[in-house]
């Protein structure tokens, strides 16, 4: 076994290569700026849609596609869930050990890790904990005109410190989206209340609330 | 009785935004040149612990698998470690635990990711990482989380984008000198602002580039380390947590996991006072508000990195030198091998051969990442 020493190290990208290796990377240009964003303006330039393509002569390139689909069984908590959604009501689990309410329910305290089953039903005003304004979506190669207001809202009166630190807390609260407000004057805090598809459109979905508006004499 | 654990080597490739490279091929670049730096061959290795993250960037479910070749881990124990964002410290972590144990003497860490397969973008996959009966539907992207969580952190401290854009600036820069980084480069916070809104608040030059490449490292129990090299980088100190999946039920203005995981480091490392007994600091900094996020976590104090960046403290030559590397803002982001680059930094800013990178008497240093939605902290204590 060889001693390395730090003068062993060399800064030199090649010189660090076996020399097959650095062969293949010389011939290919990778020695030099290849990939590399050559300068901080070309990034601004490019728009976020556009797609990068391969550059590189005579490099062979394979493509293929996988396609899978799935259904997810919504489990005993969520299924209830949903249901409610479709009636118009949102309902939690409440954990009896330290009080918590659960919206995204479950059927088990990750805080006290004991059994929960019983129900609540929460009229579904709350705050805007945090938001963002978002212009792309899934597919970010469609733009938006006008950004769509992304929120975590947190439920009314769920709100809940952890004994055990200052900063963790725990409230009941989901991701959706907000509307009916203009997006310059969201702010974190901000009442809202759900706005609920006709109980014919409902399918028992998260979806089943359109969005959250803004309570009456907030926005 | 827990052994000492050394880094030895490392190795890593470049990190650009296409490499006409295998997997295969890139691991092992990454790992014959971290070999040479210690004068190891394959032989000497005891065991390979790899590290990448979601499969679907290769649409190859068998991902693991490529890095067994390459890594000459053939007739060998070998495993894969997988905690999102966190996974190339999280490797790091694991090799440790081999090392340790006393079990294994001599172990290779390798982290890879080819982000560039995906055709004609990762975002469709992206989506795929939230939680697919209540969150789906909504048709999320990645960055809403980043934007959801810098908003709630800016709320709580009352900070602005302009402050927050100097970490762009600062990591671009530092990545200037890194031989290998993507996007080293000169800009002003106006640039970032004048960027293309993404989803508010986060703007195009807020993120880090993603990004193809690898990264070794060789790890050697105390007895071994001197051997093999004069200039070993103790890790003194690991640490690893996960807060809950139920990231709408959490405040996201403090991860305090990432608190928690630092603080295990630091318990095993003897560091009572991370302010006054780190040199070097290496936080995960896939978006520029993500490196306040945690440095704050790291020291414990919530809202002072904003202080200290305010104060130019986190620059190479301030008191608290803070990605010093370039960061993933200024390298690039192949997901689990820029955490593992993070790592690396901290073998080569304490053995002292960072280059035009070097911080001066950098002794100890903290690497982080972070990963999963929002919950996953793995941290490293070296000291040289
Ligand atoms: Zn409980």
């Amino acid at each position: 076994m060889t001693r390395a020493t730090p003068s062993r190290f060399s800064p030199n990208y090649l010189k660090q290569l076996p020399e097959d290796l650095a062969e293949y990377v010389r011939r290919h240009g990778l020695d030099k700026e290849f990939g590399r964003l050559d300068s901080w303006s070309s990034s601004m330039e490019k728009t976020y849609t556009e797609i990068e393509e391969w550059q590189i002569d005579n490099l062979i390139i394979s493509y293929w596609h996988i396609e899978c689909m799935y259904k997810h069984a919504a489990g005993f908590a969520v299924s209830r869930f949903l249901e409610g959604l479709k009636n118009g009501k949102i309902l939690g689990t409440k954990c009896e050990g330290c009080g918590r309410v659960l919206i995204p329910p479950r059927i088990f305290c990750e805080w006290c890790f004991r059994d929960v089953d019983t129900w609540v039903e929460h009229p579904g005003t709350g705050v805007i904990s945090t938001y963002s304004l978002s212009y792309i979506g899934t597919d970010p190669r469609v733009r938006f005109e006008k950004p769509i207001i992304v929120a975590v809202i947190w439920f009314d009166g769920t709100v809940k410190k952890a004994n055990s630190s200052r900063t963790v807390l725990h409230s009941a609260g989901i991701l959706h989206k907000v509307q009916g407000v203009d997006p310059e004057k969201v702010h974190v805090g901000m009442r809202v209340k759900p706005v609920w598809r006709r109980p014919e459109e409902r399918v028992g979905s998260i979806l089943d609330i359109e969005y959250f508006a803004p309570l009456e004499g907030d926005g | 009785m827990r052994k000492r654990v050394a880094i030895v080597g490392a190795g890593m490739t470049y990190f650009r935004s296409m490499l006409p490279m295998t997997p295969q091929e890139m691991v092992y670049e990454a790992v014959r040149k971290s070999l040479d730096d210690c004068g190891l061959e394959f032989k000497d290795i005891d065991a390979v612990v790899s590290g990448s993250a979601p499969d679907a960037f290769d649409g190859y479910h068998h991902k693991g698998l490529v890095g067994v070749e390459p890594s000459g881990a053939n007739g060998k124990p070998y495993s894969r470690v997988f905690v999102g964002g966190g996974t190339g410290v999280g490797a790091a972590v694991a090799g440790w635990w081999h090392v340790a144990s006393g079990v294994f003497k001599r172990v290779l860490v390798v982290a890879w990711e080819k982000m560039s397969h995906p055709y004609p973008h990762a975002q469709p996959l992206f989506k795929t990482i939230f939680e697919p009966i209540v969150e789906q539907p909504l048709g999320p992207n990645l960055i809403w989380i980043f934007a959801l969580e810098m908003r709630r952190y800016m709320e709580a401290h009352k900070l602005s984008k302009e402050l927050i854009a100097r970490v762009a600036v600062k990591n671009k820069g530092n990545a200037l000198d890194h031989p290998y980084a993507q996007l080293g480069a000169k800009i002003t916070v106006e640039d970032v602002l004048k960027s293309p809104v993404l989803v508010w608040p986060v703007h195009r030059l807020d993120i880090s580039p993603s990004s193809d490449g690898a990264v070794a490292l060789v790890l050697a129990s105390e007895d071994e380390a001197r051997k093999i090299t004069d200039t070993p980088v103790w890790i003194e100190g690991v640490g690893a947590c996960l807060d809950s999946q139920f990231w709408t039920n959490r405040d996201l203005a403090y991860p305090y996991y990432v608190y928690l995981a630092a603080q295990q480091a630091y318990k095993m490392a003897g560091i009572t006072n991370p302010l006054k007994e780190i040199d070097v600091f290496e936080p995960y900094d896939p978006f520029t508000y993500k490196e306040l996020h945690h440095l704050d976590a790291l020291l414990g104090k919530p809202g002072l990195a904003p202080k200290l960046l305010e104060e130019g403290q986190l620059e190479r030559d301030g008191d608290y030198p803070t990605c010093p590397s370039g960061g993933l803002l200024g390298v690039g982001n192949p997901i689990a091998a820029a955490g593992l680059m993070k790592v690396a930094e901290l073998y080569w800013q304490l053995s002292g051969r960072a280059g035009k990178r070097q911080v001066p008497n950098a002794y100890v240093g903290v690497a982080q990442a972070w990963g999963d939605l929002m919950q996953v902290a793995q941290v490293v204590v070296c000291r040289s």
